[in-house]
């Protein structure tokens, strides 16, 4: 007998990807802001909207990007008190993060922000193996390591049209650090631990940042259970704090680097499509493509479209890796380390290295664009047939099958024994004015 | 030949060695003892010291160390009238550069310097290939090739013996830079540069940082032999101030993080000595060694012999590679890319590539004493046959008179 299809709810970027993946699918009420940075009051007065809601259409898992649809309630286990509005109806939520943890809820205290992450009852989807590693050794539970992947749409399938006369080699997307043209100051000693990890990286590639900084140099130690939580926040922040200064090495190591070497060598040949270009390098560019569809078609159409990932990724992928194939494009993307367990280099996409084999295979594949529309091909057919979010939803609720986490109906989510606390500063409780609220989580 | 040696006991024993007579000259000096700070005046002492002493001898050819010859002569027109002193007296200068030039030359105002360099007759001598390239491309007539060296002098050269060694590890130099160290804040701006060098070194580790500056991403403009004196020294001064944070991450990534590394795994086993390693990082270190003969018996004693280059040398290797492999220590570097010019890698000595290999080489290398003693008495071979300053000495003498020679033939022509 089949079981019959969950029912998630989930927001607008991920609607169809659900529906595809073959779930009653649920498309989660408008907020005033979805706001992946918004405060923990902000989140307390959208769970109001989204409670009800869950309720009335019998919600049995919640999926979101970037915690954007994170919200709270007041607890009716402890009155007082607050707690994930999914986690009080006995709901998995997964948030599908795009980018690291640290890169969302900015205007949420560290404090508090790290010990949502500490809690059980929701489950983090982070889509690169070396930030799962760290977040885990950071003490985060409930991490979902898979990569990211190409929402569902209409994907043309056909023959790739002719080029059209102009720039016959693209990237997309913006400078990945704007930190150096801050001009803020900072100490040379704050560097030390960033600096550290870049030579030991530049000899040993594959080693990530928390294993140079943990292991091999003892720089500090790892939050540990014994840690209060105030501890475990402080050594997290510190954490990301030291790798803040690998990231901005990154961003230069990973992407701003080649923009501006094309820039230099291609000239008008090579278009750089996005924003700051001009203002953080003074580099010639075009702005950013704001209608999807004008985008996709501009990587399908491009002869070469570059892609060149962020500074807070070390190893992983990012969305157009799956977006170039997916729409069709030829895609020749800097290497890193998770690339060749979701696509064949060289048969699906090529990848180089260091600028000279960059230019290297940006003139090969302009000489023999047989060879590029072959591999565009391969390449669209991997990502269609694999690496669309409905491939990874299917994925990601087959794995809470097998783990035990979606419910039977009627049954409620397993949640921590451990019952954390948080408190929302300006947020009274109605039952004490003037006072704070604590949120159970 | 007789060769004017500005006060320096390497130069000095090479020409003893190579049965040369030797015409001793005295160094500019700065009251802190740097020779390397000596300004203008004291240049122009000097200068006119040793230019007095050179109109009484009949001397070929004068070696300093570091640029510490350099010294000017008053001219009739005044205090800005300056001129080259071994111009003024006809010779040859010949500097070995063992460290860069705003280092060397530091107690001089940038355009002097840049003036300075223009002297033909002046021949610069620079250990490290990647700057050699960036001073031959700036336009610096005169520019070769002289890697370091051992000095001439009496080496124990019998097999080492294992039972007789210490099984610990041992590293001799100092924490050369104090760029993490002040608490004075820089603007990320001024770091970009030398990230974005250290970002393409990670993935083409043989790229200069003149190659990448100019070459590879046009971040100044090269300069031009028709450029003015004034716009050439204005750009190899952008290109030196962009170039200092690169320095400074090579000091972490060739010397200061190993050594850091190494007092946290191997502990007491790990033997440090140099300056400033406690202040910098809380490193306990072992008591300075005073005279030479311990020093060089240091290196004998020592079951590995650590050699980590400074932040100033992109591609050469340093004073230390000669020194141990002369005194038959046995030595673990890490990889230059000169290294393989001087040595049999594997054969003469041992190199490692990163903290594992570091760690895996030590090991293995403790517990094969025998291999040990091997390497270091074909390391002593080598040096001792090629790498003292007397075959440095005997390698320019025959350049410069390649050069005369092909001087006169362009002449005649």
């Amino acid at each position: 007998m089949s079981r019959r299809p969950i029912r998630i709810a989930t927001t607008r970027q991920l609607e169809r990807s659900v529906r595809k993946a073959g779930f009653d699918t649920f498309l989660l009420p408008e907020l005033p802001s979805l706001n992946i940075n918004r405060s923990l009051q902000a989140r307390l007065s959208d769970g109001a909207i989204y409670r009800p809601f869950l309720e009335k259409h019998d919600i049995e898992l919640v999926l979101d990007f970037n915690a954007g649809a994170l919200t709270l309630v007041p607890s009716s286990s402890c009155p007082g008190e607050a707690s994930l509005t999914t986690a009080d109806l006995g709901i998995p939520y997964i948030a599908a993060y795009l980018d690291p943890i640290t890169s969302t809820m900015a205007d949420v205290d560290w404090v508090d922000h790290w010990h949502l992450l500490e809690s059980k009852t929701w489950i983090k989807w982070i889509p690169e193996i070396t930030h799962s590693e760290e977040l885990t050794r950071l003490g985060i539970p409930n991490i979902l390591t898979l990569p990211m992947a190409v929402a569902d749409d209409d994907f043309d399938t056909g023959p790739p049209p002719e080029p059209e006369p102009g720039p016959a080699v693209a990237f997309m997307g913006h400078p990945a650090s704007s930190w150096f043209k801050s001009q803020q100051p900072i100490l040379p000693g704050q560097l030390f631990a960033g600096l550290t990890a870049a030579a030991t990286c530049a000899d040993m590639p594959d080693l990530s940042f928390h294993k140079i900084h943990y292991d091999l140099y003892q720089f500090a130690e790892p939050p540990n259970e014994t840690d209060d939580r105030f501890t475990r926040a402080k050594k997290s922040a510190e954490y990301f704090e030291q790798k803040f200064i690998y990231n901005a090495y990154l961003a230069i190591k990973h992407r701003d680097r080649f923009a501006r070497f094309l820039k230099i060598k291609l000239g008008d040949t090579f278009e750089l499509i996005g924003d700051f270009w001009e203002s953080h390098y003074g580099l010639k560019h075009t702005p950013r493509i704001w209608d999807s569809k004008i985008l996709h078609e501009r990587i399908r159409r491009v002869p070469i479209c570059l892609n060149f990932i962020k500074g807070n990724w070390e190893t992983g992928l990012i969305i157009r890796h799956f977006e170039i194939p997916a729409y069709g494009g030829f895609m020749l993307t800097a290497y890193t380390a998770e690339l060749p367990a979701c696509f064949e280099i060289g048969k699906e996409c090529d990848a180089f290295h260091n600028e000279a084999e960059l230019l290297d295979k940006i003139h090969y594949y302009l000489d023999h664009p047989n060879e590029r529309r072959e591999i565009a091909a391969a390449g669209q057919r991997r990502a269609l047939s694999e690496h669309l979010y409905s491939h990874r939803v299917a994925k990601v609720v087959e794995l809470l099958h097998d783990a035990g986490v979606l419910p039977k109906k009627g049954a409620s989510l397993q949640t921590s024994q451990s019952v954390p606390k948080i408190h929302v500063e300006g947020v009274s409780d109605e039952s004490a004015p003037g006072k704070t609220l604590p949120v159970l989580l | 030949m007789r060769i004017g040696v500005f006060r320096h006991g390497w130069w000095k024993g090479a020409c003893e060695g190579l049965r040369h007579d030797v015409v001793d000259l005295p160094v500019a000096m700065h009251p802190s003892g740097n020779a390397y700070e000596a300004d203008i005046d004291a240049r122009i002492t000097n200068g006119t010291t040793s230019t007095a002493i050179l109109a009484d001898q009949d001397v070929d050819l004068l070696v300093d160390n570091g640029g510490t010859g350099l010294g000017f002569v008053r001219g009739a027109a005044g205090a800005d009238d300056l001129k080259l002193a071994h111009e003024v007296a006809a010779k040859s200068l010949l500097s070995h550069l063992i460290d860069p030039l705003v280092t060397a030359l530091q107690g001089l105002p940038w355009p002097v310097i840049w003036q300075c360099l223009q002297s033909r007759s002046w021949t610069k001598a620079v250990w490290d290939r990647a700057q050699v390239v960036e001073l031959q491309r700036f336009g610096v007539p005169s520019v070769i090739h002289l890697p370091m060296a051992a000095q001439d002098r009496a080496y124990d050269t019998r097999p080492l013996d294992p039972s007789k060694s210490r099984p610990i590890v041992s590293f001799i130099g100092g924490q050369n830079t104090n760029y993490f160290a002040p608490n004075v804040n820089v603007p990320t701006s001024n770091l970009l540069v030398g990230t974005l060098a250290q970002a393409v070194r990670g993935d083409l580790p043989d790229t200069r940082f003149y190659d990448i500056y100019y070459d590879t991403y046009g971040l100044g403009e090269p300069v031009d032999p028709n450029d003015s004196i004034e716009t050439k020294a204005n750009k190899t001064l952008a290109y030196f101030n962009a170039k200092l944070f690169y320095n400074a991450s090579l000091c972490l990534r060739n010397r200061d993080r190993f050594v850091i590394f190494l007092k946290r795994r191997l502990g007491e086993t790990f033997h440090l000595v140099g300056r400033r390693w406690d202040t910098a990082y809380g490193l306990k270190t072992a008591p300075r060694i005073d005279t030479a003969d311990a020093y060089l018996s240091h290196f004998r004693e020592a079951a590995i012999n650590l050699n980590l280059v400074n932040g100033n040398a992109e591609t050469g290797l340093n004073m230390r590679h000669f020194e141990i492999t002369a005194a038959g220590g046995f030595m673990l570097c890490y990889h230059q890319p000169e290294i393989q010019e001087q040595f049999e890698v594997g054969k003469e000595c041992i190199v490692f590539h990163n903290e594992v290999d570091l760690i895996d080489k030590i090991q293995y290398y403790l517990s094969h004493p025998e291999e040990r003693t091997v390497i270091a008495l074909a390391g002593q071979k080598r040096t001792l046959s090629q790498h003292l300053h007397s075959h440095r000495l005997q390698s320019l003498l025959e350049i410069l008179v390649s050069h005369r020679t092909a001087d006169a033939v362009c002449a005649k022509a």
